[in-house]
């Protein structure tokens, strides 16, 4: 089955998007063959390692889902893919799904597996607000998959570039219903998807003074910080800095998580980390059946103490 | 300005422990022991919509698909404003069923109630499928703008959308009809209604209209279709480590794991 990868280079998480998709078509029993890569980019960086032997750029003013799903479908005739994938951000999310409509077959967003059976695919993807995992069963080709990230390891050296088909210049203005548009970059998310050290805060942070002070500690600790929904929907947080399924998914070596219960939308967002520390008031808190190792007590307490012995190096 | 917003009332999901898990006859869960709601990013489009209507002249209609459990909110939502509240009864398993939902909200649309704005959350909690906005917007031929965090008037026939993409924030006035996906926005909680305007909302009926098979209309094509659930569980060692004060209990974290994961600065 020919396919295609969609990667979106006009996003702040291009890199998280080239390791994912460079970790599915490598995966054993991977069902594609004569892969292509469309890059959409905005000619300001350089253009990165792509999953497939061959790649088509594509060069557009800006990120505009209208345009960018008439580029898709115009060349779509031309590739002939059986299945396209693209990365779990809301782009992919978005494209994958009105994609799959437009050319008629289906769409799945936050698959975490999938495996070809006869002519359908078999995909399994987290559903309940990450309580459950459902397999479906997709029948209608082509197969638009937006794939939930699994913490992959950092890509290898770069190898050979891709065979470039087709290098287009699609720049072109607004659609009419755009008056007028202005984006606001905000790097603070990408670091935060790629950290090393994080340091997430829960609802046990009580108010925004003591959440702000766990934001200065994550900070004097080399962490970056994070939070879960509840936090950030109280704004005592920025929401880039919300960690959880519809949020950042990082996959730091060192997590610790202060105050969070232990929701499953929020464990979706942690569960790559590879070691967990996790301090709760409550010791029925889910949190403290899910990490390494826990703290039953105040969290901006024992927090304070943890980061003097980190800062100290004791 | 008609502007029309979609919501569903969902189980509480929180509430459940690990145990309650449990997969049922035909992939079903039983989650009626837990209180319901209205799904967290339809709430937030709720309240985003009632801030537009504070400042413009908006007639809002809210539009859901459920059973008779909904009526409570819809009362509620009668009682903020919303007028006529719309519900649609639910027969069938509709959790993973976003095509045929997607046809439903545009055939209610068709059927003479014109809007020129339709907002929802951008997925459910319960069957996260995430598409039901974007394919409304396909099978209208609008444009969607997702991870939308507020909107206000900005003229006639025309939104200044404010919205969350994967480089940062991007601020748009886009003329009108338009479909949005509500994502994250902080404080937008659902304001609470007077008590003299819900007696009042008591005066006014729900809309229900025609059960709708779902999945099970004939010559209707049910894709993806689930096989299998399954609970996912994240359980780790769990090490509950112990001291008299927040001094020993740092120490004891430390010294047990943490230390050797702490890359060097």
């Amino acid at each position: 089955m020919k396919y295609v990868v969609v990667m979106n280079g006009c996003a702040g998480d291009l890199a998280t998007q080239a390791r994912d998709l460079d970790d599915v078509v490598r995966r054993p029993g991977f069902p594609g063959q004569d892969g292509t890569t469309i890059l959409l980019h905005a000619g300001e960086a350089p253009l990165p390692r792509v999953p497939t032997p061959s790649a088509v750029l594509v060069r557009v003013a800006r990120y505009q889902p209208e345009q960018v799903l008439d580029i898709l479908e115009e060349l779509a005739p031309r590739l002939e893919a059986g299945l396209y994938l693209f990365g779990d951000d809301l782009a992919g999310r978005e494209l994958a799904v009105r994609l799959g409509h437009r050319l008629g077959g289906t769409s799945l967003a936050g698959v975490r597996a999938f495996e070809l059976d006869g002519e359908s695919l078999r995909c399994r993807k987290a559903v309940y607000s990450g309580h459950m995992e459902a397999t479906f069963r997709l029948g209608r080709g082509p197969f638009c998959l937006a794939i939930a990230s699994r913490g992959a390891a950092p890509l290898p050296a770069p190898g050979p570039g891709p065979v470039v088909l087709m290098d287009l210049d699609r720049r072109q203005a607004p659609p009419a219903w755009v008056e007028s548009c202005e984006c606001i970059a905000d790097p603070a998310e990408a670091g935060l998807k790629e950290a090393s050290f994080v340091l997430a805060a829960g609802m046990g942070a009580q108010d925004r003074v003591r959440t702000a002070r766990m934001a200065e500690i994550a900070q004097e600790i080399g962490a970056e910080f994070g939070a879960s929904r509840p936090v950030v929907m109280n704004a005592w947080a920025p929401m880039d800095r919300l960690v959880g399924v519809s949020g950042a998914i990082p996959r730091p070596g060192l997590c610790i998580v202060a105050g969070a219960s232990g929701s499953a939308a929020f464990m979706a967002g942690i569960e790559h980390s590879r070691f967990i520390v996790a301090i709760n008031k409550d010791e029925q808190a889910p949190i403290l059946g899910c990490c390494d190792v826990g703290a039953v007590g105040d969290c901006l307490e024992i927090l304070e103490e943890l980061a003097r012995l980190i800062r100290e190096g004791a | 300005m008609n502007v029309l917003v979609c919501c569903k009332i969902v189980p509480d999901l929180d509430r459940l422990s690990e145990s309650d898990w449990l997969v049922q006859d035909h992939g079903q869960i039983d989650t009626g022991f837990v209180r319901t709601m209205v799904n967290p990013y339809d709430e937030t489009a709720l309240e985003l919509t009632l801030r537009l209507a504070d400042a413009a002249p908006a007639r809002m209609t809210t539009l859901t698909l459920g059973d008779g459990q909904a009526e409570p909110f819809l009362k509620t939502l009668r009682a903020l404003g919303f007028d006529p509240t719309v519900r649609i009864e639910a027969r069938g398993d509709w959790r993973f069923c976003p095509d045929r939902l997607a046809a439903l909200i545009a055939a209610y649309i068709a059927a003479g109630h014109p809007q020129d704005l339709v907002v929802m959350g951008r997925q459910s909690a319960d069957g996260d499928n995430g598409k039901t906005p974007l394919l409304l917007a396909e099978l209208l031929g609008w444009p969607c703008i997702t991870g939308c965090l507020g909107f206000e008037a900005a003229g006639a026939g025309r939104l200044k959308v404010t919205s969350r993409v994967d480089a940062g924030l991007q601020v748009q006035v886009a003329r009108l009809p338009l479909v949005l996906a509500v994502g994250n926005a902080a404080g937008s909680a659902l304001r609470v209604p007077t008590l003299k305007s819900r007696m009042l909302a008591n005066r006014q009926r729900t809309e229900v209209l025609e059960p709708d098979p779902g999945p099970d209309r004939p010559g209707f094509r049910q894709d993806p279709v689930l096989e299998e659930l399954t609970p996912i569980r994240r359980r780790r060692a769990g090490r509950i480590v112990t001291g008299a004060d927040p001094c020993a209990l740092a120490r004891a974290l430390y010294e047990d794991g943490l230390k050797q994961h702490l890359e060097p600065r």
